[in-house]
């Protein structure tokens, strides 16, 4: 007997210390993108006012923080790239398991028509990976997934993949040769990196907007399956007492898809629901210098999420009785989120190697800047469009532009760069001054800032930032021809 | 149900749990369920197969003992021959035969046109066909008393652990042992444990990944010339010995927790010092059967060299015909059976040429010549076992015969095929602990019971460490294909 129970107690360690291990091998193997994005949906024991729901156009469009500096309000986007609307019940579902939103807010683009998931099973497993296992994950795997012939881009079956979401080991294990740093970091840490965007992710790129025509004879019936799930998701925000706003982003989508957004409509007045669908007010972008170049030009980049998220901000505060909790103690969290938001939004600034996304990343409230145009060459369409987003109304002939964002008041001025001078600006008297070397400086306010101006060749135009509030400088960037038209963001 | 798959891990979980559980009298019958179920989770249609085979061995076996002569009794064993023969040959053989009568017509300029018939070839009847008639062949011999009890007996043929890739089991071993007094045994179970680990080692983390290289390069092999061959056909001999050694021993794995000893199928193969030797190390159980039930019924070495030499070969083609329904098998049959003939021929001027330049053979270097040559030949045969045809396996050859790309091995070439860099010394690392455990065995140390001996601490640590290398290193999981054990198809 006692030899027996000396077994069971050898057998039960031997489980514990095996399990252990597992699930620390899992978690280093496992790839990061999901809890990249949504660890702090589950660690953040705070309520949220605002549960955002969708695919990429959300993820990329809409920024919890940005409503939280604007109106006070708490956020999170859920949102997935690629998510279809069955997908995103069951992520509302889960996400219910762990906050109780006021609003959902819910975009009805019908990114894959009828389709259960994307064809790119990555996204699913990105969507869903952070999820912590439970009863709700187990049903939404026999849910979603229980079609044999169902398979992704590849030709894979997705109905062998399944429990993949639920034990991705099976799908990570590969990944032994290939971790990264960021691999060793802890659950905790990522929670603290995902609260900083709390979902959401800038997209960069300026690219013109490919319109869609619509083919007036095309005739579909509206997506069953993404009728089916949206009623689910109406009856579930019923039930549980939460608001539901539906929003359409799909500009420029297909003709099954618009089929689909237009018989929302009809839904969305019978259970009382606003629905804005945004394809219907153009006028909120800048088709010039608001798209990125990601799924055929139809995703907002920065300048154009900036102005997604502020209109969408003054429909909650119009549309809901939302609270200000900027001043909340409570809410102390969210302050110091904030702060290392604006912290990464400076970085993001600073990663732009392309003038295009460097000016589009520029479009943000926080920013003053200054801009010295040493040649005229650079000021293209393109680029006098994005001043002119920023609100900078150029004229032939002007080469130094200054601009507060955020009252987007601009001041254009015609200077001679080889000679000294001063002007009064609204972000304060700039002077350019030989010094005793014979060389140039650079004064804001009277204070010095440079002792060089920038070379002719290898600077067309050079742009100095300041935060709005710490008057601090954030950036100086000089770009010369090359990188005016090449570079990405790193 | 494969024994890499979860699903086998779910079942087999269960299976021993009841087993246990259940009162002494139903356990066989709780075997035979669960391995009639886990033979229908291929084809559940051909478990009529196993169940026809079963029942007229099992009625052999009563008639033989109630028949009063040896006509009698002959005529009985007759029947189960042609009976049990008769449905492998029909759904093994008959494609294969038909092509045959087509080719010999043809070269007398009559051309028959013969349907080929669509019959799926059911997993494992080589193996159990085989098993079920050792015990009609054993009743005849006296060897074992008929088994009265039936579900005993239909238990015996459909042993689920050994029922579709062996070890073909012996009723003198098999059917005494399913005696349902056992109590569950810890030592047994640990054992169990270790061997089944033993044997994940070999299929998911060495056969699989030597699968990937080894079939990148037979699957284009006229594009993979020379050197690329030779090393992957190296390769196959550790893969296929790898996937068949890792079924057999997770199948005596498997059968040890439930308290069942098989017979050990393989002895480290390939560190025989002659083909003979080989032969008697290598799939163990089915070369004891063509020995007991073909080749001493045939005279064996009883009458006469020439004879011995026919029956040698008799045997090797069968056992090639046995593997599979085509003449690069049959060919490969005969290669082995020829290297045996021409050894034992050789043998007299083999031994002059040993004592005239006084070889020692006893010395480590002689031994190491022979165990080299030995893995050649058997390696070379191994090219008409791998290929999908006759023709394939000529090119194979001819493409080795004139191998003139050496630097594969060391430009970094061979790391893309399938396998990279890392991959890639994983499998060598691998294959160095197979070799060493192999030289272990060949010296009669049991490794397991040695790692058994020591203390608990590092008992788990070796338990730990199996597992954590078999799901992080193993093949297995969405990116890869499962892969199939090569000896399911005989």
């Amino acid at each position: 007997m006692k030899e027996t129970i000396k077994r069971v107690i050898g057998v039960l360690c031997l489980l514990i210390i095996l399990l252990t291990c597992i699930y620390r091998v899992d978690w280093l193997l496992a790839r990061k993108e999901s809890d990249n994005r949504y660890a702090s949906f589950f660690s953040d024991e705070t309520d949220i006012d605002v549960l955002l729901l969708g695919a990429s156009h959300i993820r990329h469009g809409i920024f919890p923080m940005e409503l939280w500096r604007d109106y006070g309000i708490t956020s999170y986007n859920i949102a997935g790239n690629g998510s279809t609307i069955p997908v995103s019940y069951w992520v509302l579902v889960n996400a219910l398991d762990y906050k109780m939103p006021k609003v959902v807010v819910m975009d009805v683009f019908d990114i894959w028509p009828n389709r259960v998931c994307s064809n790119m099973w990555g996204q699913v497993q990105d969507q869903f990976d952070a999820f912590p296992l439970s009863v709700n994950k187990y049903r939404m795997v026999k849910d979603l997934f229980n079609d044999k012939e169902l398979t992704d881009g590849e030709g894979v079956s997705i109905y062998d993949r399944r429990w993949e979401l639920l034990f991705n080991m099976g799908a990570y294990h590969t990944r032994w040769k290939d971790l990264l740093e960021e691999d060793f970091y802890s659950k905790s840490e990522f929670a603290e990196m995902s609260g900083v965007w709390k979902g959401a992710a800038p997209l960069g790129g300026v690219v013109e907007r490919q319109k869609h025509v619509y083919d007036p004879l095309a005739e579909y019936e509206p997506d069953k399956l993404a009728t089916t799930y949206l009623l689910k998701i109406i009856d579930l925000c019923k039930e549980r007492g939460i608001e539901l706003l539906l929003l359409n982003t799909g500009f420029d989508c297909g003709d099954e898809s618009k089929t689909f957004h237009d018989s929302v409509y009809e839904i969305a007045d019978e259970h009382g629901i606003t629905y804005i669908d945004l394809t219907q007010k153009e006028y909120l972008f800048n088709f010039e210098t608001d798209l990125s170049d990601t799924g055929e030009n139809t995703h907002v980049n920065y300048s154009g999420a900036m102005k997604f998220t502020k209109y969408l901000g003054s429909e909650l505060r119009k549309e809901f009785s939302l609270e200000d909790h900027r001043g909340d103690l409570a809410y102390s969290k969210w302050k110091e989120d904030y702060d290392k938001y604006v912290e990464s939004k400076h970085d993001y600034l600073k990663k732009q190697k392309d003038l295009k996304n460097y000016l589009s990343f520029l479009y943000d409230k926080d920013y003053k800047v200054i801009i010295e145009v040493q040649n005229p060459e650079v000021l293209s369409s393109d680029v006098m469009a994005l001043l002119d987003n920023m609100g900078i109304q150029a004229k032939e002939g002007e080469n130094l532009f200054c601009a507060d964002l955020n009252t987007k008041e601009a001041d254009s001025f015609s200077v001679n760069w080889k000679e000294s001078f001063s002007v009064d600006t609204l972000v304060g008297e700039l002077g350019y001054f030989g010094n005793r070397e014979g060389e140039f400086g650079f004064y804001r306010n009277g204070e010095e800032i440079f002792v060089k101006r920038p070379d002719e060749d290898k600077s067309w135009i050079r742009v100095i930032t300041y935060s709005n509030y710490s008057e601090d400088i954030i950036d100086v960037r000089e770009f010369d021809g090359e990188s005016i038209e090449k570079g990405d963001e790193e | 149900m494969l024994f890499n798959s979860s699903r086998f891990l779910i079942f087999f979980h269960i299976v021993v749990f009841l087993y246990y559980l259940l009162p002494k009298k139903a356990r066989n019958l709780w075997l035979l369920v669960a391995s009639y179920y886990f033979y229908m989770c291929w084809n559940a249609k051909y478990a009529l197969l196993i169940l026809t085979s079963t029942v007229v061995t099992y009625l052999s076996g009563l008639l033989i003992e109630k028949a009063d002569t040896d006509k009698k009794k002959k005529v009985v064993v007759a029947a189960s021959l042609v009976i049990n023969l008769g449905i492998l040959c029909f759904f093994k053989y008959t494609n294969y035969l038909l092509s045959i009568l087509i080719y010999v017509f043809g070269k007398v300029g009559i051309a028959l046109t013969v349907p080929e018939f669509d019959i799926l070839l059911p997993v494992g009847i080589s193996f159990y066909t085989f098993q079920a008639l050792s015990y009609t062949m054993d009743v005849y011999r006296k060897d074992i008393y008929a088994e009265k009890n039936f579900f005993r007996y239909a238990l015996f043929v459909s042993f689920f652990p050994q029922l579709v890739a062996g070890p073909i089991e012996r009723s003198k071993n098999l059917l005494k042992q399913l005696v349902p007094d056992k109590h569950f045994d810890f030592e047994k179970a640990r054992d169990g444990i270790f061997l089944m680990l033993w044997g994940y080692f070999l299929k998911v983390v060495l056969a699989d990944r030597i699968a990937i290289f080894v079939d990148t390069i037979y699957r284009e092999y006229d594009y993979y010339s020379g050197y690329y061959l030779i090393l992957a056909t190296i390769l196959f001999a550790v893969q296929i010995y790898c996937d068949f050694a890792g079924y057999s021993t997770i199948a005596m794995g498997a059968a040890e927790i439930l308290g069942i000893g098989l017979i050990d199928n393989f002895e480290a193969p390939y560190l025989s010092i002659s083909v003979a030797d080989f032969w008697r190390r290598w799939h163990i159980s089915l070369t004891s059967w063509f020995k007991d039930y073909l080749y001493i019924p045939l005279g064996g070495s009883r009458k006469g060299k020439f004879r011995k030499y026919v029956n040698k070969m008799i045997v090797f083609l069968v056992s090639g015909l046995w593997h599979g329904a085509s003449t690069s098998f049959v060919i490969w049959g005969g290669l082995n059976g020829l290297y045996q003939v021409i050894g034992e021929i050789c043998m007299p001027a083999r031994d002059k040429l040993v004592s005239a330049i006084h070889l020692n053979r006893d010395s480590f270097a002689h031994k190491l010549l022979r165990g080299l040559g030995t893995f050649i030949l058997v390696d070379f045969a191994w090219i008409f076992f791998r290929a999908g045809t006759t023709a394939e396996a000529m090119s194979v050859v001819s493409s080795i015969i004139s191998a003139d790309n050496p630097w594969i091995l060391f430009d970094g070439s061979i790391y893309d095929c399938g396998l990279d860099r890392k991959n890639y010394w994983v499998m060598i690392f691998g294959i160095i602990i197979l070799t060493l455990a192999d030289i272990a065995k060949r010296r009669g140390i049991v490794v397991r019971k040695v790692i058994i001996r020591q203390d608990y601490w590092f008992r788990c640590l070796v338990i730990i460490v199996s597992v954590m290398a078999i799901l992080v290193y193993g093949v297995w999981g969405s990116s890869y294909d499962a892969a199939n054990f090569i000896y399911f198809q005989f």
